[in-house]
């Protein structure tokens, strides 16, 4: 697997401007010895540094495959961190610790795993590749930036996160999955046009605002569906890639303002209040 | 500070000079001698490298309210863009579509340019413009007025005052710090007030019931008379409809009646030169447009040539053209309207290389420059940013003076685009002298600078860029990459006599100087057109003239260009 390991250990303990680590991923650290990878080039605020004078660097092994290359980072300020694995495209790379905004951004391929919480923008307009957070993390994840039409959001891959998430979740996707194992904020799956989004926990209001297309499943409670959500059919199971979750999910389509045809499942058990009023609807149809 | 550049390969069209191997000096931001240089001069080693004039951008959004406005609806174009400012003699860098003011100054400066124009700045909100020029560093700058669907303008065209017209214009360009006339889609933003689409050459105007024709007729005796340095910018009408090419071609034959060298200029002829009746047949107007301008001497033409893959920002007063493309892009529009006026529309707009109309768009461009046969009345432009942005510029040169540049690109745009034009047959390769032309001599020739810009005669401004190329020793037309790296980076840049790139990085922030223009004419004519303007700013602004003139010292170093005028 990951034979060859770099560690970077952050040599100072606290940071007041934000560390802009774009060139760290593992392409950069191919076929390089330890000198010249303490000279790539970093950003403090505005100021230019070199990667040895912010981290201790320590290698194990050496070898020349990308996938073979696994960067483990760890230090105070870690939270810190801007644009890790900006356009990555292969190998991993491990945080111990916090990590901040734009871990991931246009990502193409690989493994990041953060052993701690993330602020916003994980994983934004990523094509493929795999993002694990073990903690909670901010806004916008898998999202597309702000002024871009809907479906230049995240492309592929995979976002898993173990905490609870803020909002915007999945702006403007169009393929790939975002699991979030906690709850999610408002505005889940807001513009998207495809792929897929699984809230283990609940969700705040607005979800799926403005979507087109793609599917979204709710576990937990959510706060409101939006007038412009149809109620389509009472289902008994639904497949989540190789996850079946066998409760009674209620389906609902739209964005009818914008002629979407995305699909949003809510489970009953949950959301007895606020489904009820959606029953007689539903029998209405079927009659 | 003394320089002299040794050995340069110089090309200066405007003094005949053409791949020469000469010394130039510069003493005091002006070009001397190089005899009369103190034995402590700056020695510049310019062998094997070409020497040319500053150049000259006749037509580039670079500043004003519109700008501020296509910055704010592109929030994406700012994302990693961002190059901060790592020494203390450069700011922060950011943006592609529509750079932040620091970037604009940088990449001219980097690509050669030294002297750019601003070509629409509506009256009332000119001292915004004039804000942001002053915030622009290494460019000197000037603004052109619009002035189409100005109220008072109307009404003096209505009353057929041709007089009084012009010495509203004398008041206006002195008020406002301007240097020119553009035109927009004449009419037709008035028409667009009252509901009506865009107008054609001979579609009268609601209310007034004079037609395009009048006013750009009217505006171009008025220019005429006033002897203006740059007579007037037309921005043509129905611009972007299929089959607007016979309006391009009969507002070039109004040049012809006007009278007068450089008489008019049409702009971004790109967008006015489509043949055919749908976006599903368009084709190119070009030849049909080469054909007129060959004939017609009173005309210039730029060409806003079209930079594909690239997501632009239209950004102009053609207020009614803009809501049909926000129609046909369905993403994002803003609208401006300036009381009295003008109005403006602002939509970003991606050019791709697979799309039909994309390709045809692109290909006009290249061929008015190519069929072209007087290369002093045709310029360079991309009409930053509405068809690509300026620093595209070298990827312009590179197709005009290599084949097997434009062959790169034909391969992989549209191809029943490309079949519908003539661009693959023409074998045409500009020579670097044309070049300096069309980006240099002719610019300062339509300005009515040429006395001390655009060449490096003695006595004309240090403007000089110097380029890692050498004609004799290499050739471009199998190497265009050469030509895309060197007019990207220049090697030296020199502005009013100080070295501020080298080896295409900054090394000075240095501000120049705005142009503007004052017309003398006599006293009492002054008196009277300014009551007039009084009595009409209370029926139409929301504004006095007082708040309206634009102070001196409010324009950093002006430069202000007094000259007579016929007005008697």
């Amino acid at each position: 697997m990951y034979t060859c390991k770099y560690y970077l250990n952050m040599k100072i303990e606290y940071l007041n401007a934000p560390l802009d680590l774009r060139n760290v991923r593992p392409s950069n650290f191919i076929n390089k010895d330890l000198s010249r990878i303490r000279d790539i080039i970093i950003w403090i605020g505005n100021k230019k540094a070199r990667l040895g004078d912010i981290f201790d660097i320590d290698k194990e092994n050496s070898c020349n495959d990308l996938n073979e290359i696994e960067i483990n980072i760890s230090g105070k300020a870690t939270n810190k961190i801007y644009y890790l694995g900006f356009k990555m495209r292969g190998g991993a790379i491990i945080v111990h610790g916090d990590i901040g905004p734009f871990l991931g951004y246009k990502m193409n391929n690989g493994v990041i795993k953060v052993y701690g919480s993330a602020r916003s923008w994980i994983g934004a307009k990523m094509k493929g590749g795999y993002i694990e957070v073990f903690g909670d993390s901010g806004d916008f994840i898998g999202s597309k930036l702000p002024g871009e039409k809907s479906g230049k959001g995240m492309k592929g891959g995979y976002i898993i996160i173990h905490g609870n998430a803020g909002a915007n979740v999945g702006n403007g996707m169009s393929d790939g999955t975002i699991i979030i194992d906690g709850d999610s904020g408002n505005l889940t799956g807001v513009n998207m046009v495809g792929g897929s989004i699984l809230v283990r926990g609940g969700s705040g209001r607005f979800t799926g605002a403005r979507m087109l297309g793609g599917k979204i499943v709710i576990n937990g409670s959510i706060d409101g569906i939006l007038p412009s959500f149809y109620i389509d059919e009472i289902v008994d199971k639904v497949k989540f890639k190789k996850e079946v979750f066998k409760n009674r999910y209620f389906l609902f389509t739209g964005d009818v303002l914008v002629n979407g045809v995305g699909r949003l499942y809510i489970s009953y058990k949950n959301n007895v209040e606020l489904l009820k009023q959606y029953e007689p609807l539903i029998k209405e149809v079927t009659l | 500070m003394e320089i002299l550049i040794r050995n340069g390969i110089v090309y200066d069209p405007l003094n005949k000079i053409n791949g020469e191997v000469l010394d130039i000096g510069v003493k005091n931001g002006r070009i001397v001698d190089p005899s009369k240089l103190s034995k402590d001069a700056l020695v510049i080693d310019a062998s094997n490298k070409v020497v040319m004039p500053g150049a000259i951008d006749v037509h580039s959004h670079i500043a004003g309210p519109k700008v501020s406005v296509g910055r704010l609806i592109m929030p994406q174009d700012h994302y990693m863009t961002n190059i901060p400012g790592d020494r203390v003699v450069v700011r922060a860098q950011t943006g592609k579509a529509v750079p932040n003011v620091f970037k604009i100054g940088y990449a001219y400066a980097q690509m050669g340019y030294t002297l750019v124009v601003e070509p629409a700045t509506p009256a009332l909100e000119t001292r915004h413009t004039h804000e942001e020029l002053n915030a622009i560093p290494m460019l000197d700058k000037l603004a052109l007025l619009l002035v189409d669907s100005n109220w008072l303008v109307l009404d003096y065209i209505y009353n057929e005052d041709i007089e009084r017209l012009s010495a509203y214009f004398a008041w206006l360009l002195y008020a406002t710090k301007a240097y020119g006339l553009k035109l927009v889609d004449p009419g037709s933003d008035y028409a667009w007030i009252y509901g009506e689409e865009s107008l054609d050459l001979d579609d009268p105007m609601p209310k007034y019931g004079i037609t395009p024709r009048d006013i750009i007729y009217s505006l171009g005796l008025s220019a005429n008379k006033l002897n203006l340095p740059h007579k007037i910018h037309v921005h043509c009408n129905r611009l972007g409809y299929p089959g607007n090419y016979i309006t391009t071609i009969n507002t070039m034959k109004l040049g012809g009646k006007i009278g007068g060298e450089h008489a008019l200029h049409v702009t971004h002829t790109q967008f006015t030169g489509y043949a055919g009746d749908s976006w599903y047949n368009l084709r190119s107007g070009s030849e049909e447009i080469i054909k007129e301008f060959n004939r017609n001497r009173r005309v210039t033409i730029d060409i806003g040539q079209v930079i594909l893959n690239y997501t632009a920002v239209t950004m102009t007063a053609d207020a009614p053209f803009e809501n049909i493309l926000y129609h046909l892009t369905k993403w994002k529009w803003s609208f401006g309207d300036v009381e009295a006026e003008t109005a403006s529309g602002i939509v970003p707009y991606r050019y791709r290389r697979k799309n039909y109309v994309n390709t045809i768009q692109w290909v006009i461009g290249l061929e008015l420059m190519l069929l072209a046969r007087d290369v002093w009345r045709i310029f360079m432009t991309t009409d930053h940013p509405n068809a690509g942005p300026f620093t595209s510029y070298p990827k312009i040169i590179a197709w005009l003076m290599s084949r097997k540049a434009r062959d790169d690109e034909m391969s992989k745009v549209n191809r029943r685009g490309l079949s519908r034009s003539v661009l693959p047959s023409i074998d045409r390769e500009y020579t670097l002298y044309e070049i300096a032309i069309v980006t240099r001599a002719s610019p300062a020739k339509l300005l009515g600078l040429d006395s001390e810009r655009g060449h490096l005669g003695i006595g004309a401004r240090a403007d000089i860029a110097i380029y890692n190329l050498n004609p004799y020793t290499e050739s471009f037309d199998r190497d265009y990459e050469k030509i895309l790296k060197a007019f990207r980076y220049a090697s030296y840049v020199i502005k009013d006599g100080e070295i501020v790139v080298r080896d295409g990085r900054i090394i000075k922030t240095v501000y120049g100087s705005t142009y503007y223009l004052k017309p003398e004419i006599p006293n009492d004519i002054a008196k009277d057109v300014y009551k007039d303007v009084r009595e009409k700013f209370k029926k139409y602004y929301s504004i006095n003239p007082e708040n309206y003139f634009i102070n001196k010292s409010e324009i950093r170093n002006p430069i202000e260009v007094s000259f007579y005028t016929d007005i008697r």
